[in-house]
């Protein structure tokens, strides 16, 4: 005999409420569907019936008092109580009058012709998009709308794990198949919903970047933010800069990740658990065996993220980087009892892309100590999420208070609403110890790891080369995206004369000639080929002149620079404006005005 | 090995009578592990019942103590599809000498199955085994593949104690690192290179040890060229310390999830699994299901009796517990959670809980029994409380007697006690009453554990310490130097804005530093600290700074601030306690602090005051009461 306790809330008499389907599991007799989906108004206290071994009870707890509604709907936010979740609840709400509580407003709101259907495991806060929501003050004027989350992108950074590539040009537009890598970013959040979003810039390439962005058609509404002067802004800093416009939760991402990844997935597992910050996690990109990396040859170390992810609940318990350790790691005791059974990924990396409670947010602009979120930040809140908050001891000693403003707990303060609901729910997210869900904490980090899709960030020349080789093939092999820009693979007003082209990209007024052989390169705009030259596995950006009789394999050509006659250049990378020399040979290395690199 | 030979080879299982451990004191001097009763029959009869349905034929049973019980147990049962065959050898003390033993005599060549005397499982180890097998072929270097059951979190179970810490690689299931988790032990160090090695490790500390082995036939040579093994654990570290040189690599199994194992390791140990049985969670390792357990009535709420077992009028079976064989209770009697095995005899108006009774034992009238462990034939006489105690067979409690966490033994000059305190400490003894879990760190030093969490936390100073330290500064600069007060003050305010502090907690900081500056120009000026030289600084010095005192006290709110930092001062510095009465005269006497408020403040009962704050308040009680009198001669004066 397993006995299934359904509670709902009181709604105003008004409002039109009834359960119109059981989940499937339950096999409810028509008799109890009936009597359920009566409207569930104030006489309907308590019912009693039984669907085979299962008894159904459904208990009608009261809200304190009628405001509650109303504030709820005044925070944009619904908010459903529910015991047990095996339910799907269609709420077809009517009018919702709340004029008799004067402290909360006069205001009268109507929620018109408005369905929702609530898959309610785990019975968690939903909340109402405005785009199907329209609501009204009495005045007839609309209210303040609110999106659920911002989207931001982080694109003033200057790429000094790559400066050969970028002292021509800011990184976010270092081309990846002859588009500006920002527009990547800008896509996937296009494709998942967002209708506008914030690029963090640096002053300078402001016109720049909005210049080319124009061009390439995204429908997003893009707000760019000027991070002012040469300062070189953590992203913690960065997000500390635009914090004025921040006033729900964000969705950060780096403009230098190149992924399909769902959005859709990330934000539902960050809704599902109210999280503090989710956090997505791919796997690091393989290298194909025939992979070489342009420029010098050095043994750079990949950095190795350390990321721990509990088996049972998702939750992310540990983040570290493999440097930050010699030769042991310290894992507390707490954790080890707290989390029964974790993985620890070191072929994961963390993708820079996090979707961050505005409590987060507050927290951070208030303690100026964080410069950047995945070195400092995320480790921070990952770690207290060990901790509970201090006991206020004594309220009337100022001391402890002064202390309390420091404490992240200060910050991370649940909803009353959602501690009731917390309170009230039955879900639990863990089984094996009897502790509340969650282990009662406030602060929860999640990781979201993404298998399947392609992703990898471009922030170094060897990842940044690896895009640029596997982009295409990455893109058409996933049906669900769309075709990259809609620039076709060759420009309409390039001239192509050459008659041995495969797998190439041109772009605008470009101009290949003949007698030159071209084989997976993307080749940026106002470039020119001469005739006898053979290029292969290159990326060459724009307003490149190659001369005759030049071979080139695998390198990466900057903007503006000039390869001489009879050059051969294998594994090179060309600084921007630089010009080689005709006739010379050089095999890995870096080719670039000396001064140009001493600026940096 | 060739495995053609090794399919043709009889399945053999070790079953090792002893676990050579004395954390169930005192029952290895009673019988061996393996003969521990759980509810009425030795954990032997479950034990060969599991290896009987998962199809082992050939057993071996190594005795190392009192083999005559063993000879004697083994001949009267009567077994069918398996062979049992001792393996005698007196005088073994470890399951590594045991393992060498089992070796030189060369009774086993292949795959075996390791079972250790306390083992408890009713899983189908063939299934287990054929996985083990399989591995091997897979890979020639698998040794041992440990049986390990979910528990899910210990934190809260009376097995806290056995959790132990399993590191494994999560795509194979190798073992990387294995231990018992210590609660002393704050954090646990592992490798670096384990995570960089593997893609995924799995860190796990929801596992238990089954006390089941699945062995290859290296194990035994292995325990053979290593005399240092002595125990399991041993033989783990070793292997895995030394994997790549040995070459054999340890994997683990995760138990079925229906299915249950437990091995007695303690006095806790034994009482859940009585439980569990009792609830039927081993089944069919059950009452009334199992043959050996047959012929008992099973009631509501997991209660059994027997069908010989008799009740007298009133008795009570609350929850969980089990009556044996021509056992019976006498009026009013109640029983909860406890084992009474066979022909026990308990009297009127008895009360026993959480306890085990076994066989012959004889319970007078008005006796309580709590938590406690009543051997063969004792007899515990009229009116006599016993509560968490462990009674030797034979023992005769005289009537009226009350014994409390004692094990008592009956020599032949009557009984012998031992405090169970007294045994706690070195051996590992525990005993499932002391039940109540001690969380690894409390709440009372989170705080401060959890800023060490992760080493790489970059940690954040304080703005409030840093406050403070900048005053401290400009007051001990200020004070060599000589500078003007005025322009100290200015350097505070200056220093309080940059640091966002409220004006109640510069006065705070301010009287806390000028409390503190003795100490630090001390060490500046490398003299010694002593109560004097403390006391004679303290008091130029706050002659020196009195304008800045003056400057920050001018209201009631500033007075409590400045007595709350005196107060905490005081109790963290030794060197002031003495002094603490004069200076809130000295204080009382430039008019900083205002009778009234010193007052208000000494009978302020702060319901969070510790030792600290009243070690202050009886200090400066000499000149509160001082301070009474002169009041009460002031208003008697007015009168």
């Amino acid at each position: 005999m397993r006995l299934l306790i359904i509670s709902l809330p009181v709604l105003p008499a008004s409002c039109n409420c009834r359960i119109s389907s059981f989940d499937s599991r339950w096999d409810v007799p028509s008799s109890v569907m009936e009597r359920l989906s009566q409207p569930l108004s104030s006489p309907f206290k308590s019912f009693h019936g039984s669907i085979s071994s299962v008894s159904v009870k459904v208990k009608v707890p009261l809200f304190p008092d009628k405001g509650t509604i109303s504030k709820v709907l005044q925070n944009d936010t619904l908010y459903i109580l529910l015991k047990s979740c095996f339910l799907t609840i269609t709420w077809v709400p009517t009018v919702i009058t709340s004029s008799t509580d004067s402290h909360v407003s006069s205001t009268t709101a109507f929620i018109r012709k408005h369905y929702i259907t609530f898959q309610c495991f785990p019975p968690f806060k939903y909340y109402l998009h405005h785009r199907s929501t329209q609501v009204y003050s009495h005045h007839g004027t609309k209210m303040n709308h609110h999106n659920e989350f911002q989207a931001i992108v982080l694109a003033g950074g200057k790429g000094s794990r790559m400066t050969e590539l970028t002292a021509g040009q800011p990184k976010c537009l270092l081309p990846i198949a002859n588009v500006p890598m920002i527009w990547y970013p800008l896509q996937i959040l296009e494709c998942s919903g967002f209708k506008e979003a914030i690029v963090v810039i640096a002053e300078a390439t402001k016109s720049d970047v909005s210049a080319s962005l124009d061009k390439l058609g995204l429908k997003i509404k893009i707000e760019f933010v000027g991070i002012p002067g040469a300062e070189d802004l953590g992203t913690a800093d960065s997000i500390r800069l635009i914090h004025e416009k921040i006033y729900t939760d964000i969705l950060v991402i780096s403009c230098d990740l190149i992924t399909n990844v769902d959005l859709l997935e990330i934000l539902n597992l960050y809704r599902k658990h109210n999280a503090s910050v989710t956090a997505l996690m791919l796997p690091v990109p393989k290298m194909p065996d025939d992979f070489v990396t342009p420029g010098l040859k050095n043994k750079q170390k990949p950095e190795t993220d350390l990321i721990g992810i509990d088996n049972n609940t998702g939750r992310l318990v540990f983040l570290a980087s493999a440097s930050d350790f010699e030769e042991t790691i310290n894992i507390s005791q707490r954790l080890l009892r707290k989390h029964a059974s974790f993985t620890i990924h070191s072929k994961l990396m963390d993708a820079h892309l996090y979707i961050i409670n505005k409590w987060v947010i507050d927290f951070l602009i208030y303690n100026k100590n964080f410069t950047t979120l995945k070195g400092e930040l995320l480790p921070y809140i990952v770690g207290k999420q060990l901790s509970r908050p201090k006991q206020s001891l004594d309220d009337k000693t100022s001391m402890v208070q002064m202390d309390l403003k420091d404490d992240i707990f200060h910050f991370a303060l649940e909803k009353p609403l959602d501690e009731l609901i917390r309170k009230m729910s039955a879900f639990n997210d863990h089984s094996t110890d009897l502790e509340d869900a969650y282990n009662g904490d406030v602060i929860r980090c999640y990781a979201h790891v993404s298998n399947e899709k392609f992703g990898l960030r471009a922030n170094t020349i060897q990842m940044y080369h690896l895009a640029n080789a596997k982009i295409s093939e990455w893109w058409n092999d996933d049906k669900n995206t769309d075709q990259l820009p809609l620039l076709p693979c060759i420009s309409s007003t390039a001239t192509v004369r050459s008659t041995q082209m495969q797998e190439c990209r041109i772009g605008d007024n470009s101009l290949i000639e003949e007698k030159t052989s071209l084989k997976n390169n993307h080749i940026g705009p106002n470039s020119i080929v001469e005739s006898k030259t053979r290029i292969s596995q290159s990326v060459i950006m724009g307003h490149v002149t190659i001369k005759q009789r030049c071979v080139i394999h695998n390198c990466i050509l900057c903007n503006g620079c000039t390869i001489k006659e009879g050059t051969e250049l294998k594994n090179c990378v060309v600084g921007a404006q630089h010009v080689v020399k005709s006739g010379s040979q050089h095999i890995h290395e870096v080719l670039t005005d000396a001064d140009r690199l001493i600026e940096i | 090995m060739n495995t053609k030979m090794c399919k043709k080879d009889v399945l053999q299982a070790v079953i090792l009578a002893d676990d050579f451990t004395t954390s169930l004191n005192p029952a290895q001097n009673i019988f061996p592990s393996i003969l521990m009763p759980v509810i009425n029959i030795p954990l032997f009869d479950y034990m060969i019942e599991t290896l009987m349905k998962s199809k082992i034929q050939e057993v071996f049973l190594y005795c190392s103590s009192h083999i005559d019980l063993l000879k004697k147990y083994t001949k009267e049962r009567v077994y069918k599809d398996i062979t049992i065959s001792l393996i005698i050898s007196d005088g073994c003390r470890s399951l590594g000498d045991a393992l060498r033993d089992i070796d030189t005599k060369g009774w086993i060549r292949g795959y075996f199955i390791l079972i250790r005397g306390n083992a408890f499982t009713n899983t189908d180890l063939k299934i287990l085994f054929n996985v083990h097998r399989m591995k091997a072929e897979k890979d020639k270097g698998t040794t041992m593949t440990m049986v390990l059951r979910n528990f899910g979190s210990m934190k809260d179970s009376y097995l806290n104690e056995e959790a132990s810490l399993v590191v494994s690689d999560k795509s194979t299931n190798k073992i990387l690192y294995y231990t018992k988790l210590k609660n002393s032990e704050k954090k646990v160090k592992l490798e670096l290179n384990w995570f960089l090695d593997h893609n995924e490790v799995e860190i796990n500390s929801c596992y238990l040890d089954t006390h089941i082995y699945l062995c290859s036939p290296s194990v035994l040579p292995l325990f053979a060229d290593n005399f240092d093994f002595q125990t399991m654990d041993d033989f783990i570290r070793g292997v895995l310390m030394n994997e790549e040189i040995l070459d054999s690599r340890i994997y683990w199994q995760q138990l079925n999830a229906e299915d249950y194992a437990l091995p007695i390791t303690s006095w806790k140990a034994h009482h859940i699994l009585t439980q569990d049985v009792l609830r039927r969670h081993s089944f069919p390792l059950a009452p009334d299901a199992l043959p050996l357990l047959k012929n008992f009535i099973c009631m509501p709420r997991s209660t059994y009796k027997h069908e010989t077992a008799t009740f007298a009028k009133g008795c009570l079976l609350e929850k969980d517990c089990i009556l044996g064989s021509n056992s019976s209770l006498g009026n009013k009697t109640k029983v909860a959670r406890s084992v009474i095995a066979d022909n026990c005899i308990i009297g009127s108006n008895v009360n026993i809980d959480n306890s085990y009774v076994f066989s012959n034992v004889r319970i007078k009238d008005n006796c309580t029994i709590k938590s406690s462990i009543l051997f063969p034939n004792c007899i515990v006489r009229y009116r006599s409380q016993i509560d968490g105690c462990i009674l030797c067979s034979g023992v005769d409690i005289a009537a009226r007697s009350q014994y409390v966490d004692i094990i008592i033994e009956s020599t032949s000059s009557g009984i012998s006690e031992i405090k169970m305190s007294d045994l706690e400490a070195d051996d590992g003894f525990l005993y499932f009453k002391n039940a109540e879990v001690i969380d690894c760190d409390d709440c009372s030093s989170e705080s401060s554990s959890n800023e060490e969490v992760l080493e790489c936390d970059s940690q954040i100073p304080d703005d409030m310490n840093m406050f403070l330290s900048e005053v401290i500064d400009s007051l001990l600069r200020g004070y060599q130097d000589k500078l003007n007060c005025e322009n100290l003050i200015l350097e505070i305010n200056s220093s309080r804005y940059a640091y966002n502090v409220t004006i109640r907690e510069v006065t705070y900081n301010v009287i806390k530093a000028i409390l503190s500056l003795p100490l630090h120009y001390l060490s500046e000026t490398k003299t010694a600290v002593t109560n004097q030289n403390y006391q004679k600084n303290l008091k130029i010095m706050i002659t020196y700074f009195n304008t800045i005192i003056q400057n920050y006290i001018k209201n009631e709110n500033a007075q409590e601030d400045c007595l709350r930092a005196i107060e905490d001062v005081v109790s963290t510095t030794d060197e002031l306690l003495p002094y603490a009465q004069h200076l809130l005269h000295q204080f009382y006497d430039r008019d900083i602090l205002s009778e009234e408020k010193i007052l208000e403040w000494y009978e302020s009962t702060d319901e969070n005051a510790d030792a600290h704050h009243t070690k202050v308040k009886n200090a400066v009680q000499p000149f509160i009461k001082w301070l009474r009198e002169a009041e009460e001669d002031s208003s008697g004066s007015d009168n």
